[in-house]
């Protein structure tokens, strides 16, 4: 029975959280069943501050650390100890101090890998330190197994060589095995891998080098290694603290062979080996193999030590095994051809392609390991704690950081005077980090920290430069990176001139009559100005300022028509959107700003801390603050930084007049009409319900009533206005009337809308007179029907179709899967299946239509239906939270998944593994679009959407951002395609579809005709037309060449909801009518 | 059996609604000595203590003993944990973690020359860091939202995770699953109270 009395605020506050104990919850769970009052608390504000709910909401992200080995065995032992504790297991350095092993005490436990633990023992007679190797238990169980060893063992320890670790002794004591080898000081390649991330060329190569030395030796001896590998390397050094290779474990890979066979890879709680060095044929054939697979394996380890991880790193076990056998790994970033070579000859397929034999890598690698490796007392005496000291010279002076390849001279400049970095050559890239130039040279894989510090002796400025890692420091005045005998890259430090004043230049082109008064330009003029500014902090910006703005009457009018009273009133004047006027903002002081048009201003001039203006036709401004508007692009300079400001070069260009303006009507038949005029003027200043357009038309007035168009729309981008006039009649006659205006920039059109019953009424305000309208009505040709449309049960809300359209997977809102066979124009249901989950979230079907991926809400993992009988399953591999935008690659190895948080990943078909990943859409709690995704024709590009509102454009293979388009209103629903050839990108907005360019990261134009809101776009296969469905109940076909609408695909009952475009080009729909049709290819 | 299946096992045991289990709250089974328990507790904070090791500079297979000693530490005083008011039982583990850590560090430097390290170790500066908030906690709580998966009906979970996980209205939800907003708060509160027991944040016993 309920309580019928409301719980206390903080218990209700306990339960939305699930912070009450079990018998309590339910107790108010009773209540608030039925409680409209406590409803409306827990909807209440604060509702989520919760830590965990918060914790819930975070994107899910990889934790890298807990996919490692080490991580699943540190759980799987934890979870033995409360019995296991006391175990043999368990053996710390304490246990070992008390331990002896034969004739050898161990001192402490100093690794553990797969083939037993190593201690650092003394020999207890001699009392030399060695290090021991205790084989694990079950290595040896078999007696066969056992002589092998031995027998191994002892051709180890008769190799006596300077690259191979001395093997002295090899005994049993108390039934365990072990080895005793030299004693070491230093660590094997991969840690040292870990900790100094990847090599430079010259000393990967000597290291590699060292080891194929040490492994020749072997061969000659006729043993093979078999397990080569960055841990089996082991570096240390002579006398004189050059570092020395020493290649570990001979001997022992049959250890591994060994087990591997009986016991098969994962024996419970094994550590297993990894197969990211495995030759192809070891994994095909492991007993069979010669040495030509240590030269495979010693390949794989060169490409560890250039890369800092493995060829196939990322991948699973079974993927890495696939990968030796079949793919190319990526080079090594920043890795010279002949190096390469050499590598990919180490690391051919077949056997017959590596090199003859060891001996010949080491001598090919001569020449690259040339440069004696530095001397070890370097890296020893590498002071850590210099990072921490660094200098702060400059740290206040360069306020920025910014990256970006270096070309041509850049100048970086401080109240001391500039840094000039002179280079043609595209591989350098700088930063500025906390005063400090930070140069990269991507070629050579080093970095350089350049600094300017102050001689003490005589206060002179001098350029520091610093090798991070390799405690390379000089002064000097002029730095130079040579590549051979060319000069790749110089840089110096210019010193400030003794205080000049640097004069304000001008180059101003004033258009005055001789009495002085302004000229008015030609109305279609645009004026074009560069304006440089340098501020104090050392920050240059070169602007182009576009003026757009009609300019009419005198400067001083304008001037004075343009003083506001507030900032805010600057901002809303200077209307960003459009293109936006070139103005710089003059803060006088008191409140108020004095807009400028950047072309008219003559000077800047920095007086006093204050700023004087000096205009084109005399006038003089003083002020505090300069603010340009470009764009979007809106900045302010403070006056106490600005140095000077320069009007570089003043631009007035007159677009061509337009050719012959025309105006063309045309009606289809049976009301045929065709006009071709002359020009024509639209004149009318107030415009609305019922009034007329006052057309002027080749001498003649047209006034066409505004109340027999059923609809009239007027919209704006980038200086294209378009009118759209639906004339009456129904859908039968449907069409667009568009007077379209082509490029007037600087036409003054403002409107406003309203809906009154049912009609759009427009008031259009021109205060200008042009020509080049033209008038055209579109859209006659609608391609036919082919075939019959199928019936669903329900609204149809998912569709994925193969390439060739043969098979198309639907989604029903009574969560019903459908597949559907098309065999060119007839529908035939092959199933359908009635999904147990409330919710589909993505759907996707490889291109070939063999394999299926469904994103369910509320489930971690993707599911997959049998193409053949429709059973659902859940899929194991490839866990995605909360995902929703799913699509296959056009080759179907791979797919692409985004969810809800903005996480986008590129996943392998078979096995979920992630390849690549795309950050950047990761946003916080709020309304969160689907995601979308989609790929170019090659797979090299792709297209998303997703948390954050923007859209985004990459490069697949290595998951670089290539473009991003402006964030959109997070209100809209937006839909999206990718070009084939991934240059092009279509986005919808409310009614219209937006054509990007994704080279230049600008909008073309835009397809309008729809009469109410886009639900998908696609592009034809050739990329030449595009598909968008609409709410309208229609598909339109566009050609993107012309921007015009091609077609209408008028057939549907209701909003159409979903479409794909099959490789001939014919188009799939389906919609909330139930039905799925599909179009002819347009022509 | 292997202990991993053994583990896997324990879940299914334990998450099926046909067996109210005594034990649903982790800090009680881990005072009862319950074996499923104390695996669903190294399952769960297992890769997070690792992560918090690995993050603090630790090499891999020094992370993985050092996990082994704090769960020693675990095993050992977990029957005298109690939570403060403003504390919770993660927070705890992070103590025990970040005394372990540094143990580790205090031996290394006292090691200055043991293979596998050339450097004299330095304890890092970021140690004290609160350990909130990373991506290993968030997928600590992911882990165990699998778990309890099993406990509950399909239309239950659907209400949670878009309400509470994707924040979707709640009146949309409400309309999709055919359910009243009160009911979405109902699971939601249940859902969330499974969870901090998982997680052994049950505080309010």
């Amino acid at each position: 029975m309920p309580t019928l009395t409301c719980p206390r605020a903080d218990r209700l506050l306990a339960f939305r959280t699930g912070q009450l104990n079990r018998r309590d919850l339910e107790e108010v769970a009773a209540h608030v069943e039925t409680c409209a009052v406590c409803v409306t608390v827990l909807e209440g504000e604060g509702a989520d501050q919760d830590a965990l709910v918060q914790e819930l909401r975070q994107a899910p992200s990889r934790d890298e650390f807990a996919e490692e080995t080490d991580c699943r065995r540190a759980v799987v032992q934890a979870a033995a100890l409360p019995e296991g504790d006391d175990t043999a297991d368990g053996r710390t350095p304490a246990d070992a101090e008390a331990t002896s092993l034969g004739k050898y005490q161990l001192l402490e436990k100093i690794g553990q890998g797969g083939m037993g633990a190593v201690f650092k023992a003394v020999h207890t007679l001699l009392k030399r330190t060695v290090a021991v190797k205790v084989l694990a238990p079950h290595r040896l169980t078999d007696p066969r197994a056992v002589t092998r060893f031995r027998r191994e063992i002892e051709a180890a320890g008769r190799l006596d060589h300077p690259h191979i670790v001395r093997t002295s002794d090899a005994d049993e004591a108390d039934g365990q095995h072990f080895l005793v080898m030299e004693w070491l000081g230093g660590q094997d390649l991969y840690k040292y891998v870990c900790e100094q991330g990847p090599l430079s060329t010259a000393r990967a190569c000597d290291f590699i080098r060292q080891a194929a030395l040490g492994l020749q030796c072997a061969h000659e001896h006729g043993m093979v290694h078999r397990d080569v590998k960055p841990s089996n390397l082991f570096r240390t050094t002579d006398a004189h603290g050059k570092p020395i290779i020493k290649v570990l474990d001979l001997g022992l890979a049959l250890l591994h062979d060994n087990v591997d066979v009986e016991k098969g890879l994962t024996g419970a709680g094994q550590v297993m080996g990894t197969f990211d060095y495995i030759a192809p044929e070891q994994a095909l054939e492991s007993h069979a193999v010669d040495s030509r697979a240590d030269i495979y394996s010693l390949g794989c380890t060169l490409y560890f030590l250039l890369a800092g991880k493995a060829p196939f790193h990322g991948r699973t076990e079974a993927q890495k095994l696939l990968a030796h056998q079949l793919e190319t790994p990526p080079a090594p970033p920043g890795v010279s051809h002949e190096v390469l070579d050499v590598l990919n000859k180490m690391m051919a397929k077949s056997p017959a392609q590596r090199f003859g034999s060891m001996g010949d890598i080491a001598k090919r690698l001569e020449r690259f390991a040339g440069v004696p490796s530095a001397p070890e007392t370097v890296t020893k005496e590498m002071p850590r704690r210099r990072s921490r000291r660094r200098t702060i010279l400059l740290a206040a002076l360069v306020l920025f950081a910014l990256t970006a390849a270096v070309f041509g001279v850049i100048r970086f400049t401080t109240p001391e005077g500039d840094y000039v970095i002179d280079t043609d050559d595209p591989d350098f890239a700088f930063s500025v980090r906390k005063g400090t130039i930070v140069l990269e040279d991507r070629n050579q894989k080093r970095t350089y920290n350049l600094k300017v510090i102050q001689k003490t002796d005589d206060g002179e400025w001098t350029l520091e430069v610093r090798e991070p890692g390799n405690d390379l420091a000089m002064k000097t005045d002029a730095f130079t990176i040579k590549r051979g005998e060319t000069v790749a890259l110089k840089a110096w430090f210019e010193r400030k001139q003794a205080d000049v004043r640097i004069p304000l230049a001008a180059k101003p082109t004033p258009h005055v009559d001789p009495k002085g008064k302004e000229v008015p330009q030609p109305t279609n003029a645009r004026s074009v100005v560069f304006l440089e500014i340098t501020t104090k902090l050392g920050v240059q910006v070169r602007v182009e300022v576009v003026d757009y703005r009609l300019f009419e009457g005198t400067t001083n009018t304008y001037l004075r028509s343009l003083v506001s009273t507030a900032a805010a009133d600057f901002w809303k004047e200077a209307e960003p959107h459009d293109g936006g006027p070139g103005r710089l903002g003059l803060d006088l002081g008191t409140g108020l700003y004095l807009l400028i048009p950047v072309r008219q201003v003559k000077t800047i001039e920095a007086l006093d801390k204050q700023h004087v203006l000096t205009l084109a036709d005399g006038t003089r401004q003083q002020g505090k603050l300069v603010t340009t508007a470009v764009g979007k692009d809106k900045r302010s300079w403070n006056l106490a930084e600005v140095k000077s400001a320069t009007v570089l070069a003043q631009d007035f260009v007159t677009p061509a007049p337009t050719a012959s303006p025309k105006m063309r009507l045309t009606i289809p038949a049976p009301h045929s009409l065709d006009l071709r005029l002359a020009s024509y003027q639209v004149q009318s200043a107030g415009l609305g319900f019922g009034q007329k357009i006052k057309m002027t038309v080749n001498g003649e007035t047209l006034t066409p009533d505004l109340s027999d168009f059923d609809k009239v729309s007027v919209s704006s981008s980038k200086g294209q206005w378009h009118i759209g006039l639906t004339p009456p009649g129904g859908k039968e006659t449907a069409g667009n009337w568009e007077i379209r205006h082509p490029s007037s920039g600087f036409a003054r059109w403002s409107l406003a809308g309203a809906m009154r019953n049912g009609w759009q009424v427009l008031i259009v305000y021109s205060n200008v007179s042009t020509t080049g309208f033209t008038l055209e009505k579109l859209g006659a040709r609608v391609p036919p029907i082919v075939g019959t449309s199928a019936e669903h049960s329900d609204i149809v809300t998912h569709l994925a179709c193969s390439r060739d359209g043969s098979k198309i997977l639907t989604y029903t809102s009574d969560q019903v899967l459908w597949l559907w066979e098309l065999d060119q124009a007839t529908f035939k249901l092959a199933w359908k299946t009635k999904l147990q989950h409330p919710m589909l979230r993505g759907i996707a079907l490889d291109p070939a239509g063999r394999v299926t991926l469904l994103a369910l809400a509320g489930s971690s993992n993707l599911y997959q239906a049998d193409l053949q009988t429709g059973e659902v399953s859940e899929r194991r591999k490839g866990r995605h939270d909360g995902s929703s935008g799913l699509v296959f690659s056009p080759d179907g190895r791979r797919y692409l998944v985004a969810d809800f948080y903005g996480g986008v990943s590129l996943r392998d078909a078979l096995e979920g593994e992630v390849l690549r990943q795309f950050p950047g859409h990761t946003a916080g709690p709020g309304v969160r679009p689907a995601p979308q995704v989609c790929f170019s024709q090659d797979g090299e590009r792709i297209l998303t959407s997703g948390a954050d509102h923007t859209v985004r454009l990459w490069n697949s293979t290595n998951a670089q951002e290539l473009n991003k388009l402006p964030a959109f209103a997070s209100t809209k629903k937006r839909f999206i395609a990718l070009a084939p050839d991934g240059k092009h990108a279509l986005v919808s907005q409310d009614s219209g579809v937006q054509i990007w360019d994704l080279t230049t990261g600008k909008s073309g134009a835009s397809l309008h005709g729809h009469k109410d809101h886009v639900t998908a776009v696609a592009y034809g296969p050739d990329g030449a037309w595009a598909v968008s469905a609409s709410q309208d109940k229609t598909l339109r076909i566009w050609d993107l060449g012309t921007g015009k609408e091609l077609a209408s695909l008028e057939g549907h009952a209701d909003d159409v909801t979903c479409l794909a475009v099959t490789s001939d080009g014919r188009i799939v729909s389906a919609s909330r009518d139930k039905t799925l049709r599909v179009w002819a290819a347009p022509k | 059996m292997s202990t991993r299946n053994f583990v896997k096992d324990a879940f299914v045991i334990l998450g099926s609604e046909s067996h109210p289990s005594t034990s649903s709250s982790l800090l009680g089974g881990l005072r009862a000595h319950d074996r499923h328990a104390w695996n669903r507790l190294v399952e769960l904070y297992g890769p997070l203590i690792y992560s918090w090791c690995r993050g603090r500079g630790l090499q891999s297979a020094d992370a993985a003993d050092v996990v082994q000693e704090v769960f020693r530490s675990v095993a050992r005083g977990v029957q005298d944990f109690r939570p403060a008011p403003t504390g919770s039982f993660r927070g705890w583990l992070w103590t025990i973690a970040r005394n372990r850590i540094l143990d580790f560090f205090r031996r290394r430097q006292r090691e200055p020359n043991a293979l596998g390290g050339e450097r004299v170790a330095e304890i890092p500066e970021r140690l004290e860091d609160s350990e909130q908030g990373s991506s290993a906690a968030g997928n600590l709580v992911r882990r165990a939202l699998a778990m309890i998966r099993p406990d509950f009906s399909e239309t239950t979970w659907q209400a949670f995770w878009r309400v509470v996980m994707e924040d979707q209205p709640t009146k949309d939800v409400a309309r999709d699953l055919a359910m009243t907003v009160n009911a979405l708060y109902i699971a939601k509160s249940r859902i969330l109270r499974r969870l901090r027991e998982a997680l052994g944040e049950d505080c309010l016993e």
